[in-house]
């Protein structure tokens, strides 16, 4: 554990720019969204809420505005949500890229690195994907969802809502739910770097070996993946704070308030680098034990840049 | 016992006692008002007993009800309200209104149905029961049976009283609007027969006496007599009891209990039994709990003295009755009591009762939370509610000073909910506004420190075009929405523009000498209205005519603003020399625009919507100076003209935001040259780390 935690934490100090490449995933999706916004936010300087929405927060020009332009905040908000999808898919795409080059090292350009081992491993990708979504559905919505629908069909309609069965079941939706996200993502991460090595020539394979790899080492690979959570919603937080803080009144201020919140972003990259980092020094140990299953694998899903 | 202001008395009958407070309104409004009272006119007394059988949901109950005819003209019929009856069967006029919902929740039209039906009603001995029959005086709806009709053998003469044996059965609602059960939890409003209001001539501006009954509706319940009522309500032992009034006895007996509650003064009487209640109590000490930030404030505006404004203000016992699981919220309601009390003691009038009691309803019966009875109201809130991140949201508190709140403009001042729903929705709604963000800034807090008031809420409701009038009966708006909105946000909106039209010192004055004048009485839209005309606000009637009586709306906004220099030395003079325009001459220097003046500034500023207020425009010149008119709003347009040695910079009007009826504030400015951070850039900024924090959180999770 300790091992695979300082090799996360050497992983965000050497590797910046594989951090830097995942910083254009939420840059270019950004970019999108900055532009969808454009329309909608022009009226702010031409309206009386300017000087006190450059003072900072103002209840009502918030109000007013969603109210009496609800029609182009729709059509913002949809290119918003699909600049969301460009920036989950574009993670995908680059976390393959970026796995490999963690994996053989390298050398640069990193961005063209990335991006071709990513192209290589995008479509399998996907596959893994579906069967991640699948299994989501399945065990937080089935097992998680399910059975606390189940608890409060069993409860009926005469038991009070602090009844111990409520009770169960709202303990239940939070740690069943969170536990089987928990896992299931951590099997579709030990999917992605099974196709990543080249272990797996599918995505069907690959997530029977992540299978075989987390089989007895669920506590441990649950703590590290925990640790690396708390650690990026720290540094989400923090930095959100002081970018909310900073309420910058000048031209000057909100370049560094961007600067500022940018730095952040690449510093929670970097902590993706350590996640992913850590994750391959406890998948290295497992190879070992797993030669069995290795052995009803042949090649990689793609080629690999020399 | 009810708490009556120093130096005054309680007074029963239906004279009018004088004091110095009648005095003073009399030279207020000198056209011959009634007079304010010290006390309510008693018209009807109850004496009830009444037994739960929780298991059947039944109350089996008797009352003797002793009536006084208020009026100049004998009565031979009455009329009285049997309300559980919307509940009998989906021909009820509440049920084809409702549809079987109401709020969130749906009917249980499997076994939620419930009913009251009169066993036996008699006077004298005399069978009253023979000759009833049921009416419907506000649809027509023949199945409808919650307005009874009864004949007396003799006619009741003026000022007679006469007293009914009324026995009665009912079986309680499942709860999906306002009264009823579920599981153990009852609560039981509007649910005796209860004699409805015989106005007498000049009450409510009524030119001849007669009957005020309606039937139970979708959206309105309240409007009665005043009188004393003693209640003996029989549980098993193990329900706890919570009740309007003060308890003034308890035995028990057989594995049930019975309690006497006594409440003098009131014209409504509600109670709830729960056996799993956990009460906290507490008392509302007027100097330690009225902040004497808040007696500052009200003594300046008010212009009256410290000791003028706590006068009247005396301890009030608070009791919590809890759901298991939400115990701890106790506090979150407790500070919102208390703050309303002090509150509405200083602007409105110091509460005269002794007593509150809060009800926490159960998660599955929040059909009956945020419910308005006199010194008991139900509350509201989910456990969630009491947890991070989600404490931030003041539903709990703004449940207990709304509700509390309409303990004044429906309770002590007994407007008819039925026919001006706006009297108690939309003043209880206004005065929940200014409370609520006074106290706790915003309704909705958001983390860092963001968050939305009350008012806005309202205000962004109160947008938008309108159907109905705010002053319409309670049933006859056009759909629910328009209700709500028209009862509630709207309202409460035109309250606010009225406030901001006088100004706070005239506007809460008025308010003020409104709901004294009214305390114990039964105001009209007018009397409210003649409250303020006095004072002459600017566009007063416009807003009576336009928003309480009709669907005007307004929308000032900037159509055009030029600013050039002026341009009078070009063209041919007298002599025939051709001169060149100021600008025409500099062509080919470096600084091709003359920036010395003096400069041509026109703008046209527009008015749509038929709503008529006046505003002000404002105009902002590049050397800083600004220049204030004041336009009439009269006509749908005006063009202004002004030559100054300055550019124009920005064209604003109503740069105060006075006018919050504005539909579309984003129209009200013309931009010419802007100095400073740009909003635009630094939202945009704030919504595109917001979308990159979303991504990013993928980052956070494995």
């Amino acid at each position: 554990m300790r091992d695979a935690l300082r090799t996360g934490f050497r992983a965000m100090r050497l590797h910046r720019r594989l951090a830097g490449v995942l910083w254009l995933s939420l840059v270019l999706p950004a970019g999108l969204a900055c532009m969808a916004l454009g329309p909608l936010t022009r009226q702010l300087d031409t309206s009386p809420f300017r000087t006190s929405l450059v003072k900072g927060w103002d209840s009502w020009a918030l109000l007013s505005w969603s109210s009496t332009r609800a029609a182009e905040w729709k059509g913002a908000l949809a290119v918003v949500l699909l600049a969301l999808l460009v920036g989950w898919l574009l993670q995908l795409f680059l976390t393959g890229g970026v796995l490999r080059v963690l994996i053989d090292g390298g050398p640069r350009p990193v961005l063209g690195r990335v991006v071709t081992e990513g192209t290589a491993l995008f479509k399998v990708t996907l596959w893994a994907t579906s069967r991640y979504l699948l299994s989501l559905a399945f065990w937080v919505g089935g097992v998680g969802v399910g059975v606390a629908w189940l608890l409060g069909k069993i409860a009926g309609k005469s038991a009070a809502p602090d009844s111990f069965l409520f009770g169960v079941q709202e303990t239940w939706l939070l740690t069943a739910g969170l536990l089987g996200f928990f896992l299931v993502s951590l099997r579709f991460d030990l999917a992605r770097i099974a196709l990543a090595r080249g272990d797996a020539p599918n995505a069907r394979t690959a997530y029977r070996l992540a299978g075989v790899r987390i089989r007895g080492h669920r506590a441990a690979l649950l703590g590290l993946a925990l640790f690396w959570s708390v650690v990026a919603l720290a540094l989400g937080s923090l930095f959100t704070s002081i970018g909310v803080w900073l309420n910058p009144g000048s031209g000057v201020g909100l370049f560094v308030l961007i600067l500022f919140r940018q730095v952040g972003f690449m510093i929670q990259a970097s902590a993706r680098i350590g996640f992913w980092a850590t994750l391959l020094h406890i998948d290295e140990g497992r190879r070992a034990d797993l030669a069995s299953a290795l052995s009803t694998s042949s090649c990689g899903p793609g080629p690999r840049s020399p | 016992m009810m708490r009556l202001n120093a130096g005054t008395s309680a007074r029963h009958g239906a004279g009018a006692q004088l004091g110095m407070r009648a005095a003073f309104f009399l030279l207020l409004f000198p056209g011959g008002l009634a007079v304010a009272l010290e006390a309510p006119r008693k018209i009807v007394d109850y004496d009830i007993q009444v037994a739960l059988e929780p298991k059947d949901r039944l109350f089996t109950g008797h009352e003797t009800l002793r009536w006084t005819n208020p009026s100049d003209v004998p009565v031979s019929t009455l009329k009285f309200h049997l309300y559980w009856n919307a509940f009998r069967n989906s021909a009820s006029t509440f049920f084809r209104e409702s549809g079987g919902r109401l709020r969130k929740d749906r009917a249980d039209e499997k076994e939620g149905w419930g009913f009251i039906d009169v066993t036996s009603m008699s006077w004298k001995g005399a069978d009253l029961k023979k000759g009833a029959r049921f009416e419907s005086p506000d649809d027509g709806n023949a199945d409808d049976r919650t307005v009874l009709s009864v004949p007396l053998p003799r006619p009741v003469a003026p000022g007679e009283t006469i007293a009914l044996e009324i026995a009665w059965k009912a079986k309680a609602p499942k709860i999906f609007a306002r009264a009823g059960y579920v599981r153990d939890f009852f609560l039981a409003g509007q649910w005796y027969p209860k004699i409805a209001v015989l106005e007498p001539r000049g009450q409510r501006r009524r030119a001849e006496p007669g009957w005020n009954a309606h039937q139970y509706h979708a959206f309105s319940e309240f409007y009665a007599d005043w009188g004393d009522t003693r209640v003996a309500i029989t549980v098993p032992e193990a329900f706890v009891v919570a009740s309007a009034g003060e308890k003034v006895s308890e035995t028990r007996k057989g594995g049930k209990k019975t309690l006497v509650f006594v409440q003098e003064q009131i014209h409504d009487f509600a109670w709830s039994a729960d056996p799993r209640y956990v009460i906290r109590e507490s008392l509302f000490d007027p100097s330690r709990d009225v902040p004497a930030s808040e007696v500052e404030r009200a003594s300046k505006v008010l212009g009256l003295s410290r000791e003028e404004l706590l006068r009247g203000f005396h301890p009030v016992k608070l009791r919590f009755y809890m759901q298991p699981g939400h115990e701890s919220q106790w506090r979150r309601y407790e500070d919102a009591q208390k703050w309303a009390l002090a509150w509405l003691g200083l602007w409105a009038f110091p509460y005269p009762y002794a007593q509150v009691s809060v009800i926490d309803p159960p998660e599955d019966g929040m059909g009956a939370a945020g419910m308005e009875y006199q010194t008991l109201y139900t509350a509201g809130t989910d456990k969630w509610l009491g947890r991070w991140p989600f404490s931030g949201f003041r539903e709990p508190e703004g449940v207990v000073i709304h509700e509390f709140a309409h303990g004044y403009w429906y309770g002590l001042l007994a407007s008819n909910e039925f026919e001006e729903s706006w009297m108690d929705e939309g003043i209880t709604t206004f005065a929940e506004t200014v409370m609520m963000d006074r106290r706790y800034r915003y309704s909705f807090a958001l983390p860092f420190g963001l968050g939305v008031t009350d008012e806005h809420q309202n205000r962004a409701q109160a947008l938008g075009p309108d159907l109905d009038p705010i002053r319409r009966s309670a049933w006859a708006f056009s759909s629910e929405r328009s209700y709500f909105k028209n009862s509630y946000a709207r309202p409460a909106t035109v309250l606010q523009q009225i406030r901001r039209l006088a100004g706070e010192e005239a506007f809460w004055r008025a308010f003020r000498a409104y709901a004294l004048r009214w305390r114990f009485d039964y105001p009209t839209s007018e009397d409210f209205f003649d409250a303020f005309r006095p004072l002459a606000i600017p566009g007063f009637e416009a807003l009576v005519a336009g928003a309480f009586s009709g669907t005007s709306s307004i929308d000032f906004r900037i159509v055009t603003a030029t600013s050039e220099r002026q341009n009078l030395g070009a063209g041919y003079d007298d002599a025939g020399r051709l001169a060149l325009p100021p600008d025409e001459k500099r062509k080919g220097k470096k600084d091709k625009t003359d920036k010395r003046g003096p400069f041509e500034t026109v703008i046209v500023v527009g008015r749509d919507g038929d709503l008529v207020l006046p505003v002000e425009i404002a105009l902002t010149f590049e050397n800083g100076q600004v220049a204030r008119t004041r336009w009439d709003g009269r006509e749908k347009w005006i063009r202004l003209r002004t030559v100054y040695a300055s550019r124009l910079a920005r064209a604003e009007v109503d740069p105060a935001g006075t006018i919050v009826l504005d539909r579309d504030p984003f129209n009200n400015v013309k931009v010419l040259r802007a100095k400073g951070l740009s909003a635009t850039a630094k939202v945009r900024t704030y919504a595109v780390h917001l979308v990159e924090n979303l991504l990013s959180l993928a980052w956070s999770l494995p």
